[in-house]
């Protein structure tokens, strides 16, 4: 009896010890292993990270000399080394401490592996996500990149420590350690990689250069004709002044080249979920020169608007070995800094926006084994994806690549026509080393060692903002550009002529650049590009119309700026669109058949500043206007059933103001004949709805910042995990913060021949640890516009606030 | 007493032996004090026991750092900050607990005096 009972109890015990160390699926969510993950001791329990406040040394194998690394009271780390490879390889070691998972969940998702981690999702989406990416050829582009830097030994040797350091890091972990999300999804993280380094870089193209719009312009070409195109797609909107302007200055020629015909399908591209770029990514740079400054320095600013994410897409980190001293943002995953200063200089960047993305029309045999190029047919290049999908059997996909690159729209996914496919170039394909410039840069001490550096850059385009020491301040705008033919990249081309392809690209000295121009400053906020005699032929899916013109305005008006100065323009929430267009609007109106909350309304944007400003009530009945004004002038394009594109806000006043009887101002879903006039005022009473609608839901005081709802989202889009937060600014305004996205790090440098002067922000922290308190600690002074003064001395920081880490070699 | 005696054993063996070891040495632990030290409610010292030291390691762990660590958790798993405390707890308490009765149930009832 008593056997019994105790083999009853044993394997009891056994089968609860069994439950309760394996993850399983109920309910198709995934459980964490209840037993590992509740134990206080090694599970979630564990990742409280209380401040550290003890200096210690660790012993460790892979590096040569003693590594010391200060954390101040931001937990940014000072690293400093005695050689590069020791210094790349504690940068790899330290930014993987605080940022392990999410390298590794980033660079899983760029390479389309997300599937592993989350499962195949609800719908497939997770899937399809996946699917999108491995067709897109990101690590295609990602191989050819490598390839490059294989070549340079210096630059892989960089790249190498970088990945061993990471590697110390992982090997060091037991399961008590993991970052959270791993305990969470009950997974480990497998070996770091040089080709995850310059997959990141190419992730980062594909967020800046996918707004691409082809596909839709091709069916606009179609639907509308080419003069309406021409309307609602101009190539340059005549408004404000382009980054580099010096006109008749520049001393070369474009070769003259064929034009290109576009390939007019004979049907409408029906492409369902065509990956599109956000729209409202963008970033700002400037540097004004020491003539305009208070102090008589030279002053640089960039602020990125990227998605704003916890952990965030910045990690700030201090980089000090001999022959470089440099500071600044880096990318979790990447050596180097990329956004920053050093002793002599500092930089700053901004997207180019330039197309380069283009798609070709293929013209396959019936099988699709082959397609024509020059009259001949070649043989298609299959390439098997093998997806692993969590709690599910492999997925396998076969991509068609042909000479111009992969077709990632076909009959087995989002094409809706099995007859017409598209192939896809994408100048992030070829072989670059884009690391190689943030390597130099981070060792420049002048404008010719800044120049040196950018000619290594070829994507994604960037308008690189430069000012030193010395007291030069620069613009170029750098980035592997195809010489284009009039009109070639807007639409679709034809795929079966090689010569249609990309035939030369401008030299990397013929890009748009300037130093010291006379007006004292340059600056970007990707706006378009060159004055027009600039000799090359240059097109976008679109150029910002407001931004660039405020920071003009202000920069022109100050002939005296101060830092603080630059923390206010950063954070300015001026409108420029509603100080230009809301008169223009509120014409339109007709008291006389207005409710009583649409006279207040009318009453509170008629009295507004035009600011965006946490409080505004104003900003919330301007912004709710436009959101009802966009869908009921562009219905046409919302609601068609192939791909279009809506023409940008600054088109949509424009034709406004000069054209109100077009043609699309008619509503098509009513029997009357509206004009510009009539959607103003429809669009006028359903956003006074929206917000009443939205007053009553939430019951609060109206103001601006609540009815934006600043997000910052957790990557793994885990609620508890991210966080909202009260900011003003919005889309088109200086202080670009959205919903979703906004400036990602804010940057000022003054060049002072004392010594750098630099504040720094952004909105996150630098541990992507929820445990730790540096998880968020700078998001509310980011909201609140404050800045943090940036440490940047080669003393041993303060002990009193800081903490050090000394990597010993471990002895052979 | 002898309950007393063996929840005090079990909690200080096991609070030493999670430095060293994964989660599941706590039914080792409690398995050998089970039959080590049987006792007539042997479950109850080893729930008792690992509940104690898990819960107070829990909030150990949570109070150590300004930010609640067990709110955004919970948050995670779609339920109260009790219920992670309370699922915790219950987890280390059900596997002590049987562990130690176990143990106890190998030595059997004839040893109990000695």
């Amino acid at each position: 009896m008593r056997l019994i009972k105790f083999s009853a109890s044993l394997i009891f015990t056994l089968v609860l010890i069994f439950v309760l160390n394996n993850r399983w699926v109920v309910g198709g969510l995934g459980v964490p292993p209840m037993g590992r993950f509740l134990d206080p001791f090694h599970g979630f329990w564990n990742n409280a990270a209380p401040a550290n406040s003890d200096d210690f040394a660790l012993k460790i194998d892979g590096i040569s000399r003693p590594i010391s690394i200060s954390f101040d009271s931001l937990s940014i780390p000072h690293i400093f080394a005695e050689n590069d490879e020791d210094l790349y390889f504690a940068q790899g070691y330290i930014t993987a401490r605080h940022r392990l998972w999410q390298m590794e969940f980033q660079t899983h998702a760029a390479a389309g592996r997300i599937s592993e981690i989350l499962g195949a999702g609800p719908n497939n989406a997770i899937l399809d996500y996946d699917r999108n990416q491995r067709r897109l050829g990101m690590t295609f582009g990602a191989m050819h990149a490598l390839e490059v830097a294989k070549q340079n030994e210096a630059m892989m040797k960089v790249i190498e420590a970088y990945t061993a350091g990471v590697n110390a890091y992982i090997a060091s972990l037991d399961y008590e350690d993991l970052p959270f999300e791993y305990k969470l999804l009950d997974y480990a993280p497998e070996p770091w990689t040089p080709l995850k380094c310059v997959l990141l870089m190419k992730s980062m193209a594909q967020t800046l250069n996918m707004s691409d719009k082809d596909v839709q312009m091709t069916n606009a070409l179609k639907l509308f004709g080419k003069d309406m195109v021409a309307l609602l797609y101009p190539d340059r909107e005549q408004v404000g002044d382009a980054i580099v302007e010096k006109t008749g200055q520049w001393n070369f020629q474009a070769p003259s080249m064929d034009s290109i015909p576009p390939a007019l399908p004979d049907e409408l591209i029906a492409i369902s979920g065509l990956a599109v770029a956000d729209p409202n990514i963008g970033s700002n740079n400037w540097a004004v020169s020491g003539t305009r400054t208070a102090t008589g320095a030279p002053i640089l600013c960039n602020d990125p608007h990227l998605d704003l994410t916890l952990p965030s897409i910045w990690y700030v980190a201090h980089l000090s070995a001999p022959g470089v001293n440099a500071m600044g943002a880096t990318l979790p995953g990447a050596p180097c800094v990329v956004i920053g200063f050093n002793d002599s200089i500092a930089w700053g960047v901004t997207n180019a926006q330039r197309d380069l993305v283009d798609w070709y029309a293929i013209e396959f045999n019936a099988d699709k084994s082959k397609y024509k190029l020059d009259d001949q047919w070649v043989d298609t290049r299959i390439v098997i994806e093998n997806l692993k999908v969590r709690d599910r059997a492999d997925f396998t996909d076969s991509v068609m690549y042909t000479h111009w690159g992969p077709v990632p729209y076909d009959n087995h996914f989002r094409a809706e026509s099995a007859r017409k496919h598209f192939a896809f170039r994408w100048i992030a394909h070829d072989g670059s080393e884009e690391l190689l410039t943030f390597y130099q840069l981070n060792r420049a001490s002048n404008h010719a060692d800044y120049m040196a550096a950018l000619d290594h850059f070829s994507s994604p385009a960037q308008n690189f903002a430069f000012a030193s020491v010395s007291g030069d301040i620069a613009m170029r705008i750098q980035g592997k550009f195809p010489v284009r033919r009039p009109l070639e990249g807007k639409f679709v081309i034809d795929g079966t002529r090689s010569s249609n392809g990309w035939q030369a690209f401008i030299p990397t000295r013929e890009n748009v650049m300037y130093k010291n121009p006379p007006r004292g400053f340059v600056s970007s906020a990707n706006q378009y590009p060159a004055d027009s005699t600039y000799p090359y032929y240059i097109t976008a899916s679109s150029y910002e119309a407001y931004r660039n013109r405020r920071i003009n305005d202000v920069l022109r008006a100050d002939s005296s700026v101060t830092v603080e100065d630059m923390m206010a323009l950063q954070n300015d929430t001026y409108n420029l669109k509603a100080s230009e267009n809301l008169a223009m609007l509120l014409t339109a109106l007709d008291p006389a058949t207005m409710s009583e909350s649409e006279k207040k309304a009318s009453d509170v944007l008629r009295g507004w500043d035009f600011q965006n400003s946490i409080q505004s009530e104003a900003a919330v009945y301007f912004e709710a206007w436009l959101s009802n004004l966009y869908p009921l002038i562009w219905d046409e394009i919302y609601d068609a059933k192939v791909p279009l594109s809506r023409p940008t806000a600054y088109q949509t006043f424009h034709l406004i103001a000069t054209n109100p009887t077009l043609s699309f101002f008619d509503v098509a879903s009513t029997a009357e004949k509206e004009t510009a006039g009539d959607v103003i005022r429809m669009a006028f009473r359903k956003g006074v709805a929206d917000v009443e609608e939205w007053r009553s839901e939430h019951g609060a005081e109206l103001q601006w910042a609540d009815y934006k709802d600043t997000y910052v989202e957790h990557l793994a889009r885990q609620e508890a995990l991210s966080r909202h937060v009260e900011h003003g600014g919005n889309y088109d305004n200086v202080d670009a913060s959205g919903h979703r996205h906004g400036p990602s790090w804010r940057m000022i440098v003054s060049l002072e021949p004392g010594g750098i002067v630099a504040y720094g922000v952004y909105p996150g922290g630098q541990d992507g640890n929820i445990g730790s308190p540096h998880y968020d600690d700078l998001l509310d002074d980011w909201a609140a516009g404050r800045y943090f003064r940036l440490s940047f001395t080669t003393q041993p920081a303060d002990p009193s606030t800081s903490i050090t880490i000394t990597l010993n070699p471990a002895a052979k | 007493m002898r309950a007393f005696i063996q929840i005090a054993l079990i909690a200080i063996v096991s609070y030493l032996a999670l430095l060293l070891g994964p989660w599941w040495t706590i039914a080792v632990v409690g398995f050998a004090i089970g039959y080590a030290l049987p006792g007539r409610v042997s479950f109850v010292s080893g729930f008792v026991a690992i509940a104690l030291v898990w819960l107070v390691k829990a909030w150990l762990q949570d109070s150590s750092i300004p930010t609640s660590l067990s709110a955004q958790v919970a948050g995670v798993m779609h339920m109260s900050t009790a219920i992670i405390y309370l699922a915790t707890v219950l987890v280390g308490g059900l596997v002590g607990g049987f562990a130690t009765m176990t143990g106890s149930l190998l030595r059997g009832r004839k040893t109990i005096r000695y």
